[in-house]
């Protein structure tokens, strides 16, 4: 990838900060990315603003992603350098937990909103969507869902409430499966069915033939 | 031609008295004047203000003074996706309006949920769940002529309604 | 009459009495609000007009829009992305099937990226006339917002000729654009730039030479080099700082590097540098600039077709992707997590308008409230991208 200062970022950190234990991820097509341990994020970020080579001061974003297959919870920091032109993306992975209950039960990161000022706002929302709890964050409360909301939305077993308040969320009602999958129905109906363009519900289809017909 | 008018005085009169249903005269009065609230929330909302705008004046039709108040405003044009978290604040302010009010659901996701109908979980499918509407503009978002029409719409159904047989009336 | 007072510990003391014990007002500006464009509500700590805290809450247009694009298809997210920031919805379009085309290797057209160039730049010159128009009326001016309003029917007229839509239009797609630009258009759009200049005169005269303006907007709401970084601001709120940065010229994408643009920074000419007079002068000048880049765009656009050859079926190969483009209001970022299916396992959306919203605690404090609403508008915030 283009200016890419991946490795020389995992060279830096096994020499300096050896027990956050980097990890390279080299890659082909995308971006690559340096994961570390969840512990150390904190000594980690400290580290890179600071360091000359690097420059890494600003934190873009904050994202993460939930992997329950692998039973863990993936946290990406984007972090960016104006001078020097370069991004780097880190990564830490902390175990999965079923339960969301409480805030002890969920995965615990430590926040870096010392380091970072705007990581105030992202770790809210990952904890929000995503029901990771950064410690040390100065006030942790949900951001983008209601008041009283309970679950984390982004997680891939996330089931819809069913109600909020007394307002129904999804009112049979309203629901229109009739009208949204006359495409499909149109296609089984027609002698030939290539005349109908609807591409993104066709699970038939094998062949990639290419558009502009 | 109505005796009245066929002497003198009554000639001169003429010009100057109308004769028309108390109903008819009251809801010319109201409808030619709704003053809308400002309550743009998402896309539609800036189709509202092309509509406002010099372009499609909604001014000609009397609904130029946009009041932020509810206090002061008759219609709600409910410009936007309604979610879970703005509901509560949207009936609020629906309760402060003084009646005779009306609501305007602008917008496919005011009228049912628009394009978050199918995985939306945090978006209230249709502000009518809090709501009660008079009108509904489908679009997303409307054009400026389609919101214009709604009003038009809405106008239509004031100029038919029945102030004395009517709900608020008999409150009082 | 000669009494000093001082405020100790809540207490007015009034000479040698004590008087008063005051306490912070806690008011609410929105979520309904005529001057926080959109449902923003802020929470204000005030001690009579001067805010001593500030505490954005956000979230009442969350949309769930990242959810909801993990059961789409990458063509059918174009029209959410749409959604995003919807003033300048091409310029979200553009990060997004950037983002795309980078992972599957597409060759787009010499055509499609210069018709690409020109939509996106006459978007960034909608977006900053509705930014100019709604500001002036933040500020008390009504006039500004019709004639803003008036040179953008202009634009959206053209749009809506090409794609279809006046305000969302799904239009630049995945290998291209999907309509061209006929000879007819290209002149109207030439047209359209002769009378810019002149435009231009009247608002920088009606609006940004007024002496009220300058007034309103003159070192107020300062963003610091060190609030800069502290906080990630990007795009006219960076260079009103000073800061010459642009994803155009740093991190070029398309056809950028063949044209040539200047990059308009704040220099603090009407005040102390980084206030909100400078990002007012940015925005300006930055239109000044599309119209540079359109008028080379018109004059090298070449011949050919406007759509790459996409399979019909578009599957991302393992892997994710981070892109960063130049948007009106800041720097977008788009993150896809693909797992190999037709889906995005994951799409994480970087809006600039996010970050620019956390940064108001830091600078509210010591402000009046008339000033809390100035800085609001300076920086240009859409709720649509805040809360996706």
């Amino acid at each position: 990838m283009l200016n890419s200062i991946d490795k020389r970022v995992v060279e830096l950190l096994n020499a300096n900060l050896p027990e956050a234990k980097a990890v390279l991820k080299e890659v082909t097509v995308g971006h690559g990315s340096v994961t570390v341990s969840a512990e150390k994020i904190l000594e980690v970020c400290q580290f890179l603003k600071q360091h000359e080579e690097l420059k890494l001061r600003t934190l873009q974003v904050i994202t993460g992603t939930d992997y329950p297959t692998v039973s863990e919870i993936e946290i990406t920091y984007v972090l960016c350098s104006l001078e020097k032109n370069h991004e780097l993306l880190l990564k830490v992975r902390v175990p999965r937990s079923k339960d969301v209950s409480d805030l002890n039960a969920l995965p615990k990161v430590p926040s870096v909103v010392s380091v970072y000022a705007a990581a105030n706002f992202q770790e809210r929302e990952c904890y929000d969507m995503l029901g990771v709890n950064f410690t040390g964050h100065p006030d942790l409360r949900r951001i983008l869902c209601a008041e009283g909301w309970e679950g984390h939305p982004l997680r891939k077993d996330y089931v819809p409430a069913e109600k909020y308040l007394d307002m129904v969320i999804n009112p049979a009602h309203k629901v229109n499966t009739e009208d949204h999958f006359f495409g499909k129905k149109l296609k089984e109906q027609m002698d030939n069915p290539k005349l109908v363009s609807w591409s993104w519900k066709d699970d038939s289809e094998t062949t990639e033939e290419s558009a502009g017909e | 031609m109505c005796p009245f008018f066929c002497n003198e005085f009554g000639a001169k009169m003429q010009d100057s008295v109308v004769l028309m249903k108390v109903d008819d005269f009251l809801n010319w009065g109201r409808k030619n004047s709704l003053w809308p609230m400002t309550f743009g929330l998402a896309c539609c909302a800036i189709e509202m203000m092309a509509t406002g705008a010099a372009k499609y004046d909604l001014e000609r039709f009397g609904c130029g003074a946009f009041m932020a108040t509810p206090r002061r405003a008759d219609l709600m044009i409910v410009a936007g996706t309604v979610t879970l978290k703005m509901a509560p604040r949207i009936k609020t302010l629906f309760e402060q309006m003084p009646e005779p009010k009306y609501v305007i659901s602008m917008g496919s996701c005011a009228n049912k949920g628009g394009p978050y109908w199918q995985h939306g979980y945090h978006v209230l499918k249709g502000v009518d769940e809090i709501v009660p509407v008079d009108v509904y503009v489908p679009g997303c978002p409307p054009r400026p002529e389609a919101l214009i029409e709604g009003l038009m719409t809405l106008q239509k159904k004031i100029a038919n309604e029945r102030l004395l047989k009517n709900k608020w009336v008999k409150h009082a | 009459m000669g009494s000093t007072h001082s405020m100790e510990n809540d207490k007015i003391i009034l000479g040698d009495t004590e008087v008063l014990k005051t306490d912070l007002l806690t008011l609410n500006m929105g979520p309904q609000h005529p001057a926080t464009h959109g449902v923003l509500r802020v929470e204000i700590k005030t001690d009579s007009e001067v805010v001593v805290e500030a505490t954005p809450h956000l979230g009442y247009l969350h949309r769930c829009m990242e959810k909801h694009c993990e059961h789409l298809d990458y063509r059918g997210v174009i029209p959410f992305v749409d959604r995003l920031d919807y003033l300048a919805a091409m310029n979200m379009e553009m990060g997004y099937v950037l983002a795309v085309e980078k992972m599957l290797g597409t060759e787009v057209p010499k055509r499609a990226w210069y018709v690409r160039t020109i939509v996106l730049e006459l978007q960034r010159i909608a977006s900053h006339l509705m930014y100019f128009g709604t500001y002036a009326i933040d500020l008390g001016a009504f006039s500004p917002f019709l004639y803003a309003f008036q040179d953008r029917e202009n634009i959206l007229r053209l749009f809506e000729e090409i794609s279809g839509a006046r305000l969302l239009y799904n239009y630049i797609w995945i290998g291209g654009v999907w309509n061209d630009l006929n000879d007819e258009q290209l002149a109207r759009i030439k047209k359209f730039l002769g009378e810019w200049e002149e435009n231009f005169k009247k608002y920088n005269a009606l609006v940004g030479e007024n002496k009220i303006f300058i007034g309103r907007t003159a070192n107020v709401g300062v963003y610091t080099k060190e609030h800069v970084e502290d906080y990630g601001l990007t795009g006219p709120v960076l260079r009103g700082s000073g800061i010459k940065w642009d994803l155009r010229k740093d991190r070029t994408y398309g056809i950028y590097d063949q044209l040539e643009f200047n990059v308009p920074v704040g220099e603090g000419l009407k005040g102390q540098l980084g206030d909100c007079w400078d990002r007012y002068f940015v925005r300006m000048q930055e239109m000044n600039e599309s119209i540079k880049i359109i008028r080379q765009c018109l004059d090298g656009i070449e011949e050919g077709p406007v759509m790459a050859k996409v399979s019909k079926i578009i599957k991302l190969p393992e892997g994710e992707i981070y892109t960063r483009t130049e948007c009106p209001r800041g720097e977008l970022g788009i993150h896809i997590i693909s797992d190999g299916g037709k889906t995005p396992y994951r799409l994480k959306v970087k809006s600039p308008c996010f970050t620019h919203v956390s940064s108001l605690p830091a600078i509210a404090p010591g402000m009046m409230i008339a000033d809390l609403v100035a800085s609001i508008g300076s920086i240009d915030i859409v709720l649509g991208e805040v809360d996706r």
